[in-house]
């Protein structure tokens, strides 16, 4: 096991860990809103929800990003050669 | 990492193809018939719509033919009415007219009969009071009865005026007739009351005349005094009826 | 250990290198055409259970598009619908044994991706026609356009990431846990899976519908002046 494949697997357990730290902050935060706002606003509540999860999705897309580097690091090392 | 190209053509074409599939076999049917129901509920309110209102245009028309018939009873009723309230009037006038005009003869058929009665009851009356007078003056001595009634005519010659004293003085006889005889002492006596009253000139001839019912008549040669109750009988009777005043009293009492 | 992010011909049929997950596609067109036309065939004023379930289904999808884009749902509803029902099946195949979800590999999703870019620019030049649809680009004005047409594509690609990146990686999670454990342990993990599959494929429906509804609507003061009309 060389030094690039070690430099590989802490990267991409990096990449996941940190980059699942930020979308669950904003996640939680959008949530706290969502509900907020449905409690106010029973009746808007199809629409406040329907906003959130496309919302939740494109938060969820940066940890998925963070997912993707990790499985390119890991299986698709261009630096591996 | 390596692309698949084959394998990413294919599944867009797949997508694509599974796209018309459903489009066909299912959005599209599913589509039309909600589309077919939503016509089929719309049809079935605008036929429930026109039946109602073909069913309240029918009550309205029923209902103004129940008005119709109401009026018209209501028509015939008040006519039937006003004909049976003028039936009972005329009717009513007629009876009221028919009792007054019977009530009018009554009376008058009472009347008449009543003054028929009257009349028949007077003339009875007088001759059943001259009739009994009659009977009385007979239950009288002719003798008593011609001396008062001598008195009589005595008074009757002092209330005479005077031309009619003046005559029977000058006359050359007087008459003097009575019903029954007199006794010689009486007509020297009638000599002295003539010849205290008329002087001596007139002679006194005395005659019995029994048709005179206790009676007396002085006669002149144009007077005549009587006395008898034959006259006052006669003129009672003729005087029957009584006076009207006289009437009236009796009918009151 | 085999790489997720690579398919491999599982046989070729002539010059034509067919993969796993081309296979398994359609096996689904088969059974989503097949079910629809069989159940479709007799269709009645008053549904029976089975029709009325499909009528709730596609009256959902329609009024979800309405709602979304605030345009009648007609033109879009087929495509919006067999995304959903697709990306729904696909990712909820893995239930069946020895099956991987087509969507768990990226070719899958980039044709998915591909199609709904390619159908923006369609329904966006169909509705407002080519000048209608470019001046979208140049809004608010003309120096964010290279941001705009740049956010054209990576929105495109974050949509074809974001359900790889989920679907595959349920699957892989799942696979480790299975070859870790192999009993009931990777059940409530499975149970994650569906739900996850039930709401990306939601997600994919609706980001496809506000992309289509923003090229359609176009900027938003004129869609303002359009509702003043």
């Amino acid at each position: 096991m060389n030094l690039i494949e070690v430099a590989s697997i802490l990267g991409a357990a990096f990449a996941v860990a940190i980059g699942a730290i930020g979308p669950a902050l904003g996640q939680g935060r959008s949530i706290a809103a969502a509900m907020d706002a449905i409690a106010r606003q029973p009746e808007a509540a199809n629409v406040v929800s329907r906003t959130l999860f496309v919302g939740l999705a494109m938060i969820e897309t940066c940890a998925i990003y963070c997912l993707v580097i990790a499985l390119l690091l890991l299986f698709a090392n261009p630096f591996r050669g | 990492m390596h692309i698949d190209w084959w394998t990413l053509g294919l599944q867009a074409i797949n997508v694509l193809v599974l796209v018309w599939l459903l489009r066909h076999f299912l959005f599209q049917p599913i589509k039309a018939v909600i589309e077919a129901r939503r016509a089929a509920a719309a049809g079935l309110l605008q036929e429930a719509e026109t039946a109602r209102a073909a069913a309240q245009a029918e009550l309205a028309s029923v209902e103004a033919r129940r008005r119709d018939f109401q009026r018209e009873g209501d028509a015939i009723l008040t006519a039937a009415h006003a004909q049976a309230a003028a039936e009972r009037k005329a009717m009513l006038d007629q009876a009221r007219g028919e009792a007054g005009r019977i009530l009018a003869e009554a009376h008058a058929v009472l009347d008449r009969d009543r003054a028929a009665q009257r009349k028949t009851l007077e003339a009875e009356a007088g001759e059943l009071a001259v009739a009994m007078a009659r009977r009385l003056l007979d239950l009288l001595p002719p003798r008593q009865v011609t001396l008062a009634l001598l008195d009589g005519l005595a008074t009757e010659i002092d209330q005479l005026q005077e031309a009619a004293r003046r005559d029977l003085a000058t006359a050359d006889a007087i008459v003097i007739a009575t019903a029954t005889p007199l006794a010689p002492e009486i007509q020297a006596q009638w000599r002295d009351h003539v010849a205290q009253r008329l002087g001596a000139g007139p002679r006194l001839e005395f005659r019995h005349e029994p048709a005179l019912i206790a009676g007396v008549e002085l006669r002149g040669p144009h007077t005549l005094l009587r006395r008898n109750w034959r006259a006052d009988l006669e003129r009672l009777a003729r005087a029957l009826p009584l006076a009207p005043q006289v009437r009236d009293v009796q009918q009151l009492a | 250990m085999q790489s997720p992010l690579e398919t491999h011909p599982a046989f070729h049929l002539g010059p034509l290198p067919l993969s796993a997950p081309v296979l398994v596609t359609w096996g689904l067109m088969l059974a989503l055409a097949g079910g629809s036309w069989l159940l479709t065939r007799r269709l009645a004023l008053r549904p029976g259970r089975a029709q009325a379930a499909l009528e709730l289904v596609v009256e959902t999808i329609d009024q979800q598009i309405r709602e979304t884009m605030r345009v009648p749902a007609e033109p879009y509803l087929a495509l919006i619908g067999t995304f959903f029902l697709f990306v729904l099946t696909a990712n909820w195949s893995s239930l069946v044994p020895g099956i991987e979800p087509p969507t768990a590999s990226i070719e899958t999703d980039a044709a998915l991706a591909l199609i709904v870019f390619v159908a923006v620019i369609v329904h966006g030049v169909r509705v407002r026609g080519w000048r209608g649809y470019l001046r979208n680009f140049l809004y608010p004005n003309i120096l964010m356009a290279p941001l705009n047409i740049l956010e054209t594509l990576t929105r495109s690609f974050a949509l074809m990431v974001r359900l790889f990146g989920n679907v595959m990686s349920g699957v892989f999670v799942i696979g480790i846990v299975l070859s870790l454990v192999g009993f009931l342990v990777p059940v409530p993990l499975m149970a994650l899976e569906l739900l996850t599959g039930a709401v990306q494929a939601y997600i994919f429906s609706v980001l496809a519908m506000v992309f289509i509804g923003g090229a359609v609507e176009g900027e938003p003061g004129e869609a303002r002046e359009r509702n003043d009309r």
